[in-house]
């Protein structure tokens, strides 16, 4: 078994590493705490709100067409270096591999990444849900003071 | 300087000649996965139904190539040995693409009446589709790993498809993160391996590995980060703790498309490094995959037992299934005759396997339609108000145990064979544990099938169960499949046969 020996000495190694780190910054690091030090971090200004917070997907979604152009533009420099020697294959091919890369920037558009503005619900749900019922939908008014067959009649 | 390198590059580059036949199928499944998601956009609401057609046409198609291919019969190796399409390949695609087919017929009215986003759903299923396609024709780390990457990435947002629930997506983040971790230490043991070898091509580092003055220490560090990675893949004892949670949140279709096609491709890698890359190297992977498949076997099994509910217990089922097919890795090194072995033996399991689990997934969403429920206890009496569910299940399940006539036995035949094949007491030792495994399984199998036959329906509902004819059609292919291979093994072991050899370089 002594194959793996390096293993467990590898193990012994990341363990050691990580249980010193730990150890010495709570031994040797200073702890002076302010209410300013433990704020989060908005480039200096005192923070109006709650940090975390739900971005709209919008923003995601215009990383994503960056990351459709970087990909395009990766593969087209190699083959801008070598476009001669390919000659028409090579024209063809990159246009196929254009067609499919540009198609994932329709399918953003088409799916409204570049729609910025009040959310609309691009699918509805069901109509009817099985939650809705007369008693859950209708505010009862005027029930007060009257008995609890009225109650019972009115729900 | 700049000028002078390119020029350089263009004075040496010469135009690759691609072979448009080998990789037909993967051409095929990219074009239609392009597709779907062109006709996703430009169609309306009530149209949804065509991308599950085509996504079914599309793997149906990309079959062809596939059968042509085997009859031509010849290795054809692309890119200078990266990427070779050879009888294993041919038989792997075959596999890949019959099981995304069902998983298409599984998923065409789950996700029709579910809400879900359909287009995108059947855009991602061919997406990890294409990444195993490409994962067993791979000859070299870089496209092992672009294609490891292409299959799990679409199968984390899959799993998370149920939005709005809170276990689905619990399934999504716990796979997604359980993979990532995977892929570093993956990627930490290839590094070590290319950094020892000086190569990424599969052959280069076996030839490089087989030079016993090669350094012992990182070779055992590269060995086993690279076995580990691929182990959570595979979701093996220790690194199978995503599995559970994640089968039971994910969609049905989803959970049997992970437990089949997602772990035959962690499989294929793990054949591709096991004896491809060090087959020389027995002395370091043999007691490790010993070790994992044993564990593997003892607690996938043991907590099954356990389970209530369905799909978990079939992924604790699917756990120990790993176990078996990891078993013959272990006894792999000693002979060249032992290794053809266990390749053949592994192969064979695969299909097996992939049919007896999709079907059983099959039963359990058709049932699931009406009682709306995972648990066991919900298929209570189900022989007396849907006989032909309950028939296939208990197909499904004894055949999982491993009981002939059905074809889980010969699968396990095969690794029997294996392990006694070389003789040794490692061997000997790991065919007992298959054995008493084997043993234990049958008692939770055969209790889904004790609750299906003798006990009462629990709310006395016996309404028939309208079962959509895409999901009797995949019932009816497992089930048939399942019983002609345990009657004919033939059908099976000539496959098996052709993939022993595992053409590598150029």
């Amino acid at each position: 078994m002594d194959q793996y020996l390096p293993i467990l000495l590898m193990l012994v190694l990341a363990v050691a590493f990580a249980g010193i780190s730990i150890v010495v910054s709570r031994v040797l690091a200073p702890r002076l705490s302010t209410v300013a030090k433990e704020s989060p971090y908005e480039c200096g200004i005192t923070d109006a709100k709650e940090a975390p917070e739900r971005f709209p997907v919008t923003f995601f979604l215009v990383a994503m067409i960056f990351i459709v152009f970087d990909i395009e533009v990766i593969f087209l420099v190699p083959w801008s270096l070598v476009l001669e020697e390919l000659g028409p294959f090579g024209i063809g091919a990159i246009l196929i591999f254009a067609a499919a890369v540009f198609e994932s920037f329709v399918y953003l558009i088409g799916n409204g990444a570049l729609d910025w503005g009040p959310v609309k619900r691009v699918r509805p749900g069901p109509v009817v849900s099985p939650s809705r019922t007369a008693a859950s939908t209708v505010r009862r008014v005027g029930l007060e003071g009257r008995g609890a067959a009225a109650r019972e009649e009115a729900a | 300087m700049l000028a002078a390198l390119l020029a350089q590059a263009q004075a040496e580059f010469q135009r690759p000649s691609i072979d448009f036949h080998a990789i037909a199928p993967e051409l095929i499944v990219a074009g239609t996965m392009c597709l779907i998601l062109l006709i996703d956009a430009f169609t309306d609401d009530d149209q949804r139904w065509l991308s599950s057609a085509l996504a079914g046409v599309g793997l149906l198609v990309a079959l062809i190539p596939v059968v042509s291919l085997a009859y031509d019969g010849v290795d054809r190796i692309l890119f200078d040995g990266r990427y070779v399409v050879d009888d294993f390949a041919l038989v792997l695609k075959g596999l890949f693409l019959v099981s995304g087919y069902i998983v298409v017929l599984l998923s065409t009215n789950y996700m029709a009446e579910g809400d879900y986003w359909e287009g995108e759903y059947y855009q991602l299923l061919l997406a990890s589709i294409l990444g195993m396609l490409v994962m067993s024709s791979a000859r070299d780390l870089i496209t092992v790993f672009v294609a490891l990457e292409l299959l799990s990435i679409p199968a984390y947002m899959l799993a998370a498809w149920r939005k709005r629930d809170a276990r689905s997506e619990e399934a999504g983040l716990k796979y997604y993160l359980m993979g990532v971790f995977a892929s570093a230490v993956l990627l930490y043991g290839m590094s070590l391996l290319y950094g020892v070898t000086g190569s990424t091509m599969l052959d280069q580092i076996g030839l490089a590995l087989s030079d016993p003055e090669t350094s012992v220490p990182i070779v055992a560090m590269g060995i086993t980060f690279v076995l580990i990675g691929f182990g959570f893949k595979v979701s093996a004892v220790p690194f199978h703790t995503w599995a559970p949670d994640t089968y039971e949140g994910a969609p049905t279709p989803v959970t049997a498309f992970l437990s089949v096609a997602s772990k035959t491709a962690g499989f294929v890698a793990l054949l591709l490094m096991v004896f491809a890359t060090f087959p020389d190297r027995g002395e370091i992977y043999e007691p490790l995959l010993w070790g994992l498949a044993a564990a593997t076997m003892f607690v996938g099994n043991l907590i099954a037992l356990r389970q209530t509910n369905i799909v978990r217990m079939l992924a604790y089922s699917g756990i120990a299934q790993a176990g078996y097919m990891m078993a013959p890795l272990a006894v792999a090194g000693n002979s060249a005759s032992s290794a053809e072995q266990s390749l053949r033996s592994i192969v064979v399991y695969l299909l097996i396997y992939a049919a007896m689990n999709l079907g059983a997934f099959a039963v359990v969403m058709a049932v699931a339609r009406k009682t709306r429920s995972g648990e066991i206890d919900s298929f209570g009496g189900l022989f007396s108000y849907a006989p032909g569910l309950a028939v296939a299940m208990t197909v499904f399940l004894f055949s999982l145990a491993g009981i002939p006539p059905l074809a889980g036995w010969f699968g396990k035949l095969g690794i029997f064979q294996a392990l006694v094949e070389p003789g040794t007491t490692s061997g000997y030792v790991l065919a007992v544990v298959v054995g008493v495994n084997s043993v234990i399984a049958l008692y939770y199998y055969a209790r889904v099938g004790r609750v299906m036959w003798m006990e009462e329906v629990p709310d006395g509902d016996t309404t028939p169960i309208r079962v959509p004819w895409s999901v009797s059609a995949a019932i009816v292919l497992c089930a048939a499949f399942t019983i002609v291979v345990g009657i004919a093994p033939a059908v099976v072991s000539d496959l098996g046969d052709a993939a022993t050899v595992l053409a590598i370089g150029s």
